[in-house]
């Protein structure tokens, strides 16, 4: 439901905007304390920002600069060059992408079923799914490490993959969404003739499109991030994503502008679909508050 | 009467059969979720709780040792360390997110300009990835770097800060709270909207002060997400590694090895699969009970 309706949730909230909620101070002092907060979150990047364009004299310089006397955009080429950055961006491009089609089937097929379908077991299959999400994955990954060192999936592609490929989050955000369409729906296509499954694929899917992106968006984010599970299933230089090889990048003697680089390369692609898909990502948070 | 019954139980157990034909779709449909679930959520989660009794390693058969590994644990100081800083990190970075990122929300829901603005602001930590911002803040508090360029700048003494054992520590729960104050408010401003409009004017009517307002009417209406964002909080903190991992490795001197860190070392540096194992259940354990427990909290305060 929440997912369904982002945009009027978004409207309602515009429209409370002439009446105070609370009034809880005078609103300069409201302000005062928004700007110290978001000068406090938003500085650190605007200091990789000006800091990748500094030499690393200026950067040291012993009362700090905060705006570069020349800029120089040398370290962005360097940095190539110290560090295989075009690699790891395509391993986690690769398996963030995979992690993101994948989930997003796999997810709104079970969450589709779990809504609109009723079968023997079903209570009990999802009671299951949830419990999964108080076990932490860390306790997991000793016993999937051995599992898959047997079965020859180090270092690959798809043992950086397989493990974070579904999950409880998607199969409930899709179940919520799937559990506000009409059950009408189905039923009118049962009588036409259509397959159970044609009539999720063909007819339930596309209305779910603004709960696909979301979980897309969090799909793709959850796999981009992960540092344990990549670095313990592929070790080898060669498969390192972005996180595992800005991991060790930290402990390779890279000047502070080449590293600061690095940084606003990997931030940037993130901060432009964050931008671009700004109302799926909130509504994707706001929709696991309102559930409890 | 009792061919009557026995049909009954024919007529109910071939519904059964026959809805379970029928659910074949249903099953269909759900069959990847499930094989995943099986093999990469199940199957591991029973086989770490079968390992944490054995003493295990790559490429040898397991000995089963019983709770050997646990007795190990009991007396390992290492370990205890680690829990003690895990559980310190988790009770501060817990009031430290849900105070402020509340705090944030109640301004946030006020009528006032640019708020899309400061959210954009706000969520840059939250949509960077942990390993980013851990790279960020190691420059940031570095011998070097800005904060003690700031210091020096502002005439004050300078600081060790990651290099100093209780520093450090604290430094990383800022970090979590920092990282984390936006996901949070918007949790928290999702759950402030929820509050009727008649509830805060019904109360002013009957002469309730602003702040008698917050606190009989947003933050009873607010209970249950509160318990959720220290819930999601609560479990997160417990499984701190990437910040400490990254920013000082777990140093100075063990001051912020978490558990997650130790039983990553024990595994995967040491291969000790075994005692690595009985790490993540014991941590599975403790979760369980904090979640009961902060449930409890929460049904005692309601009552």
């Amino acid at each position: 439901m929440q997912v369904a309706a982002p945009r009027t949730t978004t409207r309602l909230g515009a429209r409370t905007t002439h009446r105070p909620a609370l009034q809880l101070a005078t609103r300069p002092l409201l302000y005062a304390i928004l700007l110290v907060c978001a000068f406090l979150t938003a500085f650190p990047f605007y200091w990789m920002l000006i800091g990748s364009f500094m030499t690393p004299v200026e950067l040291f310089s012993p009362i700090p600069h905060l705006w570069p006397s020349t800029w120089d955009p040398s370290a962005y080429f360097r940095v190539f060059d110290l560090v295989p950055l075009g690699r790891y961006f395509a391993n986690s491009f690769i398996t963030a992408g995979v992690t993101m089609v994948g989930g997003v089937i796999i997810c709104s097929a079970a969450g589709y079923a779990f809504a609109m379908l009723s079968f023997p077991g079903r209570s009990i299959l999802f009671g299951l799914t949830l419990a999964t999400l108080m076990v932490p994955y860390q306790s997991r990954v000793i016993p999937l490490f051995v599992m898959f060192a047997s079965y020859g999936l180090l270092n690959t592609y798809l043992g950086i993959i397989l493990p974070g490929l579904a999950g409880a989050f998607g199969v409930f955000l899709m179940r919520q969404f799937f559990s506000g369409l009409p059950k009408e729906l189905r039923e009118s296509a049962l009588i036409d003739g259509a397959s159970e499954v044609r009539i999720f694929a063909q007819i339930f899917l596309p209305l779910a499109r603004p709960a696909v992106a979301t979980l897309a968006l969090f799909m793709f984010l959850q796999s981009w991030d992960q540092l344990l599970w990549p670095m313990i299933v592929a070790p080898r230089p060669d498969m390192r994503t972005l996180q595992v090889g800005l991991a060790f990048i930290n402990q390779t003697a890279l000047t502070w502008n080449h590293t600061m680089a690095a940084v606003v390369l990997a931030v940037v692609p993130i901060v432009i679909a964050f931008v671009i898909a700004q109302r799926q990502f909130i509504a994707g948070i706001a929709a696991g508050a309102v559930k409890e | 009467m009792s061919t009557l019954a026995l049909s009954h139980t024919e007529a109910r157990r071939e519904g059964f059969w026959q809805q379970l034909r029928r659910s074949r779709a249903a099953y269909l449909l759900l069959a990847p979720f499930l094989l995943h679930f099986i093999i990469v959520v199940a199957y591991p989660f029973f086989y770490s709780l079968y390992l944490s009794f054995f003493d295990a390693s790559l490429n040898q058969p397991p000995v089963f040792i019983g709770l050997g590994n646990f007795v190990r644990m009991a007396q390992d100081g290492q370990f205890l360390h680690a829990l003690g800083n895990t559980f310190y990190y988790t009770v501060f970075s817990v009031i430290g997110e849900t105070c402020l990122a509340l705090i944030v929300a109640l301004i946030m829901n006020e009528s006032l300009h640019g708020r899309l603005l400061f959210r954009t602001a706000f969520f840059l930590p939250v949509v960077t990835s942990w390993v980013i911002v851990s790279i960020m803040w190691t420059m940031l508090f570095s011998r070097q770097g800005i904060v003690n360029g700031a210091l020096n700048w502002a005439g004050l003494l300078q600081q060790p800060f990651l290099g100093d054992s209780t520093q450090a520590m604290w430094i990383i729960i800022a970090l979590g709270v920092w990282k984390n104050m936006g996901y949070y408010m918007v949790i928290f401003l999702a759950g402030l909207q929820g509050v009727s409009q008649d509830l805060y004017e019904a109360a002013s009517l009957d002469g309730a002060t602003r702040l008698r307002q917050l606190w009989h009417v947003a933050l009873p209406a607010l209970r249950p997400v509160i318990y959720f964002v220290v819930s999601i909080s609560l479990i997160n903190g417990m499984q701190l590694f990437t910040q400490s991992f990254i920013m000082t490795n777990g140093g100075p001197l063990d001051a912020t090895l978490s558990v997650v860190q130790l039983l990553y070392r024990r595994a995967f540096v040491d291969l000790q699969f075994g005692y690595g194992s009985a790490i993540g259940t014991v941590l599975m354990l403790i979760l369980v009970v904090l979640s009961y427990a902060n449930r409890r909290v929460n049904d005692w305060i309601t009552r």
